[in-house]
């Protein structure tokens, strides 16, 4: 059932492998202990604020690409295991503004998330985990009507030591609570001459696909020939046959 | 340990110098702590401490309201924690951080009479930005709404000004009644701004609200308002400045001067 974003999936990890990278990827250590020991990094309140007169640098400032997406997948081809990758310069080698995406991609167990209503609220439970991660130094700004995740990054935090590697550890033990996440891949870019462009498309259809989803759930609309989601639902394989399926 | 943060509001009746003042201690407050974090509201719709600090205001809490709700109403129904990530994003971009301290203006509602809708998203924005930071001055609307509605709940110094008139001394006088219901504040005081001489004294009645400081009329800072200058201008000899900073250093914010 969960294919639904199989397709954009794909499509990301293309531009990664050929297309978009001009370089490969480092693979960052992933913690087996949920961030123990040297692995550990501190959380702040959400409240809490880096100043600018405090920040080295925003991932995703001013008018830079701040991407930030999250697929599902069931298919273990897609998303084997637990990975944190790295495509460019990792926070320590930063010095000033740069464009910057976050992509999470979930194996889920699929019938665990239910049918119908439950599904989407799964799906999107899941993805406010977002809201509920606050690394220490690392002071993510999230607009949903804007599509974008721009971070600020605290000159102290460098200094004690953050890093993508302490970053990703974070989200993942955050997802890995799901219980119907099977396993967590997290990718940062950083390089400038990634393919923000196209990545960006495929995020926003990602982004319309779980939009889509509610929609059908409401049975909103009826006739696929006056529904603006008409566009989504072509390309997307199953979720027309979903909505059908709701209706019956 | 908890970081406790101080929050200073200035309260009184329209026309007595509220912003004045306002804009003052935050003059004093970044001159006498430089590494502390020092916050600045513009909580007065009339809006003028932006002017009085030489900022150049681009969005205001209202607009983030409003930009909120209208995400809200847009038929792609949000939830309750996307529209506050919403307006957490939104909100870096009112908060306007300058050498020294930040700004942030409530703004005016388009629409006449009600500002409660406003007032209640400033008392959310208050408690979201202020354990940010050392000090906190609200320079608040004329008047006991804001004091009504909890929006300085958690003021900490909550200063009273008033000019020489009974009217002035009434107002701040029935703030401090509805304040010691409403408002968690630690150390109250009145500052006499203001006056013609120093004789009013006898006359002028605050009741059981100390008097902290007493400031002569001050031309020099009418020309100042005239020209739209900061009061960051302010010779530390002004009346004005040297008013505040008695005040401040006799509720105990500013140490004292040799």
């Amino acid at each position: 059932m969960m294919k639904i974003y199989d397709e954009v999936i794909k499509e990301e990890k293309k531009l990664m492998n050929t297309d978009g990278a001009a370089l490969p990827p480092i693979s960052l250590k992933v913690s087996e202990n949920d961030c123990a020991g040297d692995m550990f990094w501190p959380e702040d309140d959400e409240n809490t604020i880096i100043f600018r007169s405090d920040m080295a640098y925003e991932l995703g400032g001013g008018t830079l690409p701040a991407i930030s997406s999250q697929t599902l997948t069931e298919d273990k081809e897609l998303v084997p295991d637990d990975g944190i990758l790295l495509y460019g310069p990792d926070l320590n080698q930063l010095s000033k503004d740069t464009p910057y995406a976050k992509l999470i991609y979930l194996r889920v167990k699929g019938a665990a998330l239910g049918e119908g209503d439950a599904l989407y609220h799964a799906i999107r439970k899941i993805d406010y985990t977002k809201y509920h991660v606050h690394p220490h130094g690392y002071m993510s700004r999230i607009s949903s009507a804007n599509h974008r995740e721009p971070v600020r990054i605290s000159k102290a935090a460098l200094s004690d030591g953050l890093s993508f590697e302490k970053i990703g550890n974070t989200y993942l033990n955050a997802y890995k609570k799901h219980p119907q996440v099977e396993a967590v891949q997290i990718v940062f870019i950083t390089d400038p001459t990634f393919h923000f462009k196209a990545l960006e498309k495929q995020c926003l259809k990602a982004e319309q696909i779980t939009g889509a989803l509610d929609h059908i759930l409401k049975d909103l609309k009826m006739d696929c020939h006056t529904c603006n989601l008409k566009e989504v639902c072509d390309e997307v394989e199953g979720l027309r046959e979903l909505h059908f399926q709701t209706q019956r | 340990m908890e970081h406790k943060t101080t929050m200073i509001a200035v309260a009184g009746k329209g026309g007595v110098g509220k912003t004045s003042l306002a804009a003052v201690m935050v003059k004093l407050l970044v001159e006498a702590y430089p590494d502390k974090k020092i916050l600045a509201i513009d909580a007065d719709p009339a809006v003028g401490l932006s002017t009085a600090l030489g900022i150049e205001v681009k969005t205001t809490i209202d607009d983030i309201r409003k930009k909120v709700v209208a995400q809200a109403e847009d038929g792609n129904a949000k939830a309750a924690i996307e529209l506050l990530g919403e307006a957490r994003y939104e909100i870096f971009d009112a908060l306007v951080e300058q050498d020294g301290f930040s700004f942030i203006a409530v703004g005016r509602p388009e629409a006449a009479g009600c500002y409660c809708k406003v007032n209640s998203y400033l008392k959310e924005v208050i408690s979201i930005l202020s354990n940010n930071y050392d000090y906190v001055v609200i320079d608040g609307e004329a008047g006991i709404e804001q004091i009504n509605r909890r929006v300085m709940e958690k003021v900490t110094h909550l200063l009273l000004i008033t000019d020489s008139s009974k009217k002035g001394c009434q107002v701040i006088q029935t703030i401090k009644e509805v304040a010691d219901d409403l408002v968690m504040y630690e150390k109250v005081g009145a500052i006499a701004n203001r006056i013609p001489d120093m004789n009013v004294k006898q006359y002028m009645d605050t009741g059981d609200i100390p008097v902290l400081s007493y400031i002569l009329s001050d031309a020099s800072l009418a020309e100042f308002d005239l020209k739209g200058k900061s009061v960051f201008h302010l010779d530390a000899d002004t009346l004005i400045v040297q008013g505040a900073k008695e005040a401040l250093e006799n509720i105990a914010i500013l140490n004292k001067s040799e």
